[in-house]
């Protein structure tokens, strides 16, 4: 017999020793549980109090700050490459704070506050905004079925990437929410200034929405509607599940026009987590019926680990293309965490497109560069 | 000769079927000692990760669950950092509510729980008798338990693993279970040596789950991921129908 094949026979048994010997620990580990067990009667009278999750002593303070500076430089204009690039650098900065308490002194009552003041990024001063309410807002639970939230709140209503609230949710606003034969309903009503100058008087500026979201069969799915009269009727009607272990959205969204014609979206969204919870990927398609001649889609990609296994970086990148004029935007970064409440962020933001196109016109760099690169400290903390 | 070969057959079709059946039996007392059909469940879940090479993680759940309508809230206690988040699990939809955001996501209910070797089914009723057939039987000792080995496939999309070994002991208590890929790899195996009786339910003081895949050297040797359930304050009180709805999860959150 060749001494190459006695080797390899030899070191095959050996590695199929070593796995069994491995897999044998294992197992050994888990049967030597069964040597001595015994069941055990358990104090009936103990149980999970309510109380406990949505109660608390005394008042929770609650903060967190944020700075951040960088420089970017890039080339403002792709005609300009590659004979005279046009190139252009500048610094950014920007800082915010804020405060807020939570107070919960029984089950079915809390208040909830939050004050906030920033220096923005795209402000010529580097001086504090006037101190802000984000959110100010108190919750009462009736007779353990019905939950009134009223006051100044973050509220969203819809999926996907629609908001039907976006930009509206600044003043009062009433969310009332209980559940239906299994099923969620939600009534919110806004009060805004700028639709009730005259206050309640001008009730008829009043906002509403609703929503009913439940779940069939393998399928979550819902209803959602706004109306106010300044603005067009809107509602989403959507399903997700889980597709072969893919996250799945369905949705339409219809937009009612004053002429009683309905101008449509359909948007697909899909999530996808994968190499345990290390790499995450989202793919939604949009399509907007409103605009002539139905070729509007767009298309946005977002992928990015939460942690690099092994490292403190979390990279990233994101494209999103516009299928009726051919432009888009893209960007590739990853952040460093060298230190506790110390980010590094080092990116690469890239617009393309012809002048005028959408995402050209979009474009959220104050100086329109088509293709930087950008560095940034991000110092942070909350208590 | 013929004849006997056929005689010979039909004995033999008939034992495999009379063990698939007397299987199925089992796994329907197993799924009903598992299950609350007739109340409300609560208890408070302490899962400890145990990641070689990384420090041990700890974290601590309230689930309430009412197996009659399909349906399970869990709420986080501890960390403080992650208390009032929580999962909602109505039929096979899960939705989580991230309070920054304000949005509800929906995941699949067959990815694992917080990063840990638990999956989100595992809190749920039994239905092993519903998603599974019985493809082999046989009697084991594991330790002081005599038990049935049950051999168990599934080719339904929904299951957690496509094919599994259960240990019942003789009181119809799930003692041991091994999770397998389609292909027939060892991907978990769970351990549920000692039962606590409250009442006339028993669930287990613990349960310890071993990631057959996942793990580290540690000094040489193959280290796996281990996680551990400690099952504390088991009650069948009624619970609030709120509770069970996403405006739960928004009023608890923080």
């Amino acid at each position: 017999m060749h001494p190459r094949l006695i080797i390899s026979a030899f070191l095959l048994v050996l590695a199929s020793l070593v796995a069994a010997q491995d897999a044998a620990g294992t197992d050994g580990d888990i049967d030597q549980l069964f040597q001595d067990p015994k069941d055990v009667e358990t104090d009936t009278a103990a149980k999970v109090e309510l109380e406990q999750i949505s109660a608390s002593n005394g008042v929770k303070l609650t903060g967190g700050v944020l700075a951040q500076a960088g420089v970017i430089g890039g080339v403002k204009s792709w005609a300009s490459l590659p004979a005279q690039p046009d190139m252009a650098a500048s610094a950014f900065y920007k800082m915010s704070a804020n405060l807020g308490f939570d107070a919960r002194p029984d089950k079915d009552f809390r208040v909830y506050g939050n004050v906030g003041a920033e220096v923005p990024a795209a402000a010529d001063s580097l001086s504090f905004s006037t101190a802000n309410i984000n959110e100010l807002f108190f919750d009462l639970t009736l007779a353990d079925t019905v939950l009134v939230r009223a006051g100044k709140q973050k509220l969203t209503l819809g999926q996907g990437t629609v908001n039907l609230l976006a930009g509206q949710t600044d003043d009062l606003t009433l969310k009332v929410s209980m559940p239906v034969l299994g099923w969620n309903l939600s009534g919110i009503m806004i009060a805004r200034n700028e639709n009730m100058p005259g206050g309640l008087e001008d009730y008829q500026g009043l906002l509403y929405a609703g929503s009913l979201e439940g779940s069939l069969g393998p399928w979550s799915m819902g209803i959602l509607a706004m109306n106010q009269r300044y603005l067009r009727p809107v509602a989403q009607i959507y399903a997700k599940t889980s597709l072969a272990g893919v996250d799945t959205l369905v949705s339409g969204v219809f937009a009612l026009r004053p002429d009683a014609t309905i101008a449509p979206k359909a948007l697909v969204g899909l999530f996808w987590e994968g190499l345990g919870p290390k790499l995450r990927v989202t793919l939604d398609w949009e399509f907007n019926g409103e605009t002539p001649g139905y070729r509007d889609h767009t298309i946005a990609l977002l992928a990015y680990m939460p942690s690099l296994p092994g490292t403190n970086m979390r990279p990233g990148l994101s494209w999103a293309h516009s299928f009726q004029d051919n432009s888009g935007s893209a960007r590739i970064g990853v952040e460093i965490t060298p230190l506790a409440h110390v980010k590094l962020i080092l990116g690469v933001p890239v617009v393309y497109g012809d002048p005028g196109t959408r995402y050209m016109n979009s474009n959220s760099d104050p100086v329109r560069r088509v293709l930087a690169g950008a560095f940034a400290v991000e110092i942070s903390g909350g208590f | 000769m013929f004849r006997l070969f056929i005689s010979l057959f039909v004995v033999l079709l008939s034992v495999a079927t009379l063990g698939a059946d007397s299987g199925k039996d089992l796994l329907r007392k197993v799924d009903s000692l598992a299950s609350f059909m007739d109340s409300d469940f609560s208890a408070e879940y302490t899962i400890t990760q145990s990641t070689p090479g990384q420090s041990v993680t700890q974290q601590t759940v309230a689930l309430f669950r009412r197996d009659k309508e399909n349906k399970y809230t869990m709420i986080m206690l501890k960390p403080d950092s992650d208390k009032g988040k929580g999962y909602l699990k109505i039929d096979n939809n899960l939705w989580f509510y991230d309070p920054k955001s304000r949005k509800f996501q929906v995941t699949s209910a067959k990815d694992r729980f917080q990063n840990s070797n638990a999956r989100n089914s595992d809190f749920t009723r039994s239905t092993l008798a519903d998603d599974y057939e019985v493809t082999a039987t046989a009697r084991e000792k594991l330790g002081t338990f005599d038990c049935t080995v049950l051999t168990l496939e599934s080719d339904k999309d929904g299951v957690s693993f496509p094919r599994m070994k259960l240990w019942v002991s003789d009181d119809n208590l799930v003692r041991k279970s091994e999770d397998y890929s389609l292909s027939g790899q060892l991907l978990r195996t769970t351990a549920m040596p000692a039962y606590q009786k409250f009442g006339s339910r028993s669930v287990p003081v613990n349960i310890i789950m071993i990631d057959n895949l996942r793990g580290a050297k540690v000094d040489g040797k193959f280290v796996n991921e281990r996680t551990t359930i400690n099952i504390a304050k088991p009650s069948t009180d009624k619970i609030p129908d709120m509770v069970f709805t996403q405006a739960y999860l928004e009023k608890v959150s923080r």
